[in-house]
Order: structure tokens, then sequence, then C-alpha cells
């Protein structure tokens, strides 16, 4: 005997109805359980009224700017277009050195250094801090993490997970909300190599909660072929050794170190990659 | 990128490029590929955020994550564009991000400390309260909690949950049997540490 218990349809299927996905034959059996049951009837017009409500909605700020092509207001202003590239030569990947913290008297949205501008420390950045305006604390935001990097031509653009990056070229880290606390930024790259970022040397350095900001320095990339991830952990009191362990222990003990989104470490974390030919 | 937890709109500094896409003078994508993501977003936005919320439940979170389906889906416009079922497509993205986040630290504590179903992990695992099931997802690989949360959480046949992951009705029963097999074990061992 067959059964002939009403089965609901999938809420996969509800949406795909009020999207107008379901051919002819699905739609009309679709139809005909929902005039079968009470219960789902209801259930579509409670999405019918859920998507009149979401009409209603202004989108996020975050994904309006990918339509409007205007960042948030407290985001990165535009790039700026540069003049120069200077010309960094290194074999292994190079970290410069970071810039003097600014002073606390100091205002922001000073001058930005020209690509490849060599500060009083031999730092070389391809964007200023600056640049970043709103950098002020913005409460407890989701962290982010990015990078700009070099076109052909030299002008500073927006990396992406995934970019496709060679040796000697010049990346510079961005990144964005969170809470305040110690950072460190780390990378594992092609070779299974640990390599930290931020800070360089030292004492781990503390990050303001931002909206958007630089990481002082670029880092010319080096040779090792293949994905690098790179991880921003940022917690109170956070030490650097422990997050370059927990670096080094997901390097020799995953398969794709490449593919693991999270370091295992109770702090605050975003991550990116890029590959490199 | 993974952010984890309230993304909120200052936390999306600019539009992120894919590689390879066209890029403006400034960085961004080009003028026809605005107009598109923008309709993607109305039209899929209603249907996204739903499912966030019904994994998630918490709204914070919910917001947080289908902003992150809508930010992969508009790096990958090459990919949505060849869907036969873009609503689909973001379901599987949506269902995905929203399992990774249980399955984040945080969350976790979170719901440790939420009301522990009441379970008896000797029972069939589809008879098990929903919360006990989503929590055992962490549990597991992603496609196997993907298949488990069709198919156990959500009440979908084998043969749905295989047309939904592209994958043959046999690979999703192999999967549950895994499940199945596992889950009593580790659903005893996480409600007696909790416990």
């Amino acid at each position: 005997m067959s059964d002939t218990r009403h089965r609901c349809p999938s809420a996969l299927a509800f949406e795909r109805y009020l999207l107008g996905e379901l051919d002819g034959t699905a739609r009309a059996r679709f139809e005909e359980e929902i005039e079968a049951c009470p219960d789902c009837a209801a259930a579509l017009e409670e999405l019918r009224a859920d998507d009149a409500a979401f009409a209603l909605r202004p989108a996020p700020a975050a994904l309006r700017s990918f339509w409007t092509g205007e960042p948030p207001a407290r985001g990165v202003p535009w790039l700026r277009v540069a003049t120069a590239v200077a010309a960094l030569a290194a074999a292994a990947v190079l970290v410069l050195a970071l810039l003097p913290p600014r002073g606390e008297g100091e205002e922001a949205g000073g001058e930005v250094p020209a690509i490849g501008e060599r500060g009083a420390a031999g730092t070389t950045r391809i964007m200023g801090d600056e640049a970043t305006g709103g950098a002020e604390a913005a409460g407890p935001a989701g962290l982010a993490l990015g990078f700009y990097l070099l076109d052909a031509s030299g002008r500073p653009v927006l990396g992406g997970p995934g970019q496709v990056l060679r040796e000697g070229d010049l990346i510079q880290f961005w990144y964005g909300g969170g809470a305040p606390g110690s950072a460190v930024l780390v990378g594992i790259d092609g070779r299974r190599e640990v390599t930290r970022y931020f800070p360089v040397g030292g004492a781990p350095s503390s990050l303001p909660a931002a909206a958007g900001r630089l990481l002082d320095s670029a880092v010319q990339l080096d040779d090792a072929r293949g994905a690098e991830r790179f991880f921003l952990c940022v917690a109170p009191g956070l030490e650097a050794d422990r997050v370059e362990a927990a670096a080094r222990e997901v390097a020799s003990s995953v398969a794709d170190p490449a593919l693991v989104e999270r370091l295992p470490l109770d702090c605050e974390q975003a991550t990116v990659w890029i590959v490199k030919e | 990128m993974a952010a984890t937890t309230n993304w909120n709109e200052a936390s999306i500094l600019t539009p992120w490029a894919s590689p390879g896409d066209a890029l403006s003078a400034e960085g961004g994508l080009v003028t026809d590929d605005r107009m598109e993501i923008e309709s993607i977003y109305r039209k899929y936005g209603a249907m996204v955020l739903r499912r966030c919320r019904s994994i998630l439940g918490h709204d914070a979170d919910a917001d947080d994550a289908a902003q992150e389906v809508f930010i992969r889906a508009f790096r990958g416009l090459a990919g949505f564009r060849r869907q036969a079922s873009p609503a689909t497509w973001l379901y599987r993205i949506a269902t995905n991000i929203c399992l990774n986040r249980l399955r984040d630290a945080r969350n976790r504590q979170r719901l440790d400390r939420e009301a522990l179903p009441e379970a008896e992990p000797d029972r069939p695992v589809e008879n098990w309260p929903r919360d006990l099931a989503l929590r055992i997802l962490g549990e597991f690989d992603g496609r196997i909690r993907e298949t488990v949360m069709y198919v156990v959480v959500e009440g979908m046949t084998a043969d749905e949950a295989a047309e939904v992951m592209g994958c043959s009705n046999s690979l999703v029963r192999k999967r549950l049997a895994t499940f199945r097999e596992r889950a009593p074990r580790k659903a005893a061992r996480l409600l007696g540490g909790i416990r």
C-alpha cells in the first residue's frame, strides 16, 4: 500500500515557488499541496508578508556600496592614484619596518605618502595610514581583513580572496571592525611556512577598533608558490608566540592549510588568502 | 574573508573585487555588474535572510550571515549567472555559512548557555529535537553537515536533498548512514559534557 500521508513541501520549495523558479508541473504540484494543507497555506502567506516587509528595509550600507560604488560613510576613502613605485628587491618575504606610531596629539587625515615613499624608519607603504579616516573606535563590529596591491601600471587596487600574485608583488593589509586589542597577523604559505607580518619584532602592538585602517607597512612576497592564507588575530594581551604556534600547528597537521578559516585560538579573527604563481 | 561576528555596516570598507573582474578606476565593479548585483539582492534578499534566521535564530547573527552570503555571491558573479536555480545556489551558500557559524566557538558557547534540548541520544536521529541535531552537526564535516541539515533537520527526502546538492541519492544515504552511526556517541558525549 502506498504512503498517502501528506508531506509538506520543503522550505526551499516554498522559496522557489515564490521566486517563480518552479516549472509548470512542479508549480502545479506545489499548489495542490498548499491547497490540501491549511498550515502550508498559512506559511505561504507569512512568507509573502515577510517578502513585503523586506522590500521596505534599506539594504545594509556594506552591500549597498557594491552597486552604488560608494564606500560606506565611515570606510576607507577611494584609492588615490600615486605616481611612482619604489623598486624593492628581495628574494624572501620582506616585511618592511613599521612607521613609528603616531603621537596622540597628531591629527588624523594628514597627507597620504606617495606609493613607495620611504618614511623616516625606512618604511614602504602602498597606501598612507591616514587614508582611512574615521579610524576612531567604531564599537564591537566583526573583524575584517583585506589588502591592497599595485596593478601593472602601479595604481593601488583592492585585492580579493584568491587573488593571483607573483614574487616581488607588494601588498598592504587593511583591517576593520573588531574590538581593540593586541593584534598579530601571520601567514601560512605554500611551503607550509609560517611568517609573522605584524607586529614586526618586539611586543605585540595594540590595534584600536576601527572602521577601516591600514597596517603601516607593505609586504613584498617571496617565491613560495601556491596558496598563502593570512590570519589577523586580535584579543587583549594576545601573545604573538601563541598565534605563531597555532599557525604552525595548522601548517603541520592540516591537509590543505589554505582551506582553514580559523586558527585554533580563542580570539577574534579574520582571514584572507592569495595564490602565488 | 571570514568575519565571524556582528558584521555591521562599518566593517565592510569597500566592495571586494574578484580576480579577473573588470574594475573601474576606483577599483570597484563596472556599472552593468552593479545593476545586476542590486537586482540580485532585491530579489533574493528576503529568502537569504529567512534562511539564515531559520538556522541561527539570532537576528544580529542572521543579518551578519546574510551579508556574507551576498558578498560571496557578488564576488562570484560569474558563478551566479551559470546557475539554473539561483535560489538553490544561494540557499546552499547560506546553509553552509550558517552551519560554519554555528560551529564557531563563540556561537557554541552561546548555544551552550541557552536552554538545553531534552534529548535521548538513543532515539532515532530523525526524531531528535532540532536544537540537538544542529548542535551535533558541528561535529561533522561539511558534506555530512549539509546533508543532515536538509534531511534530518528540515525533513527533505533523500531525492530532494540530492537534487539540491547536485549529487546522487545513494551518496545522500551514505552520508546519513555515517551520521546515524556516529551521532549518538557524539550526542552522549556532548550532553554528558554539558550537564
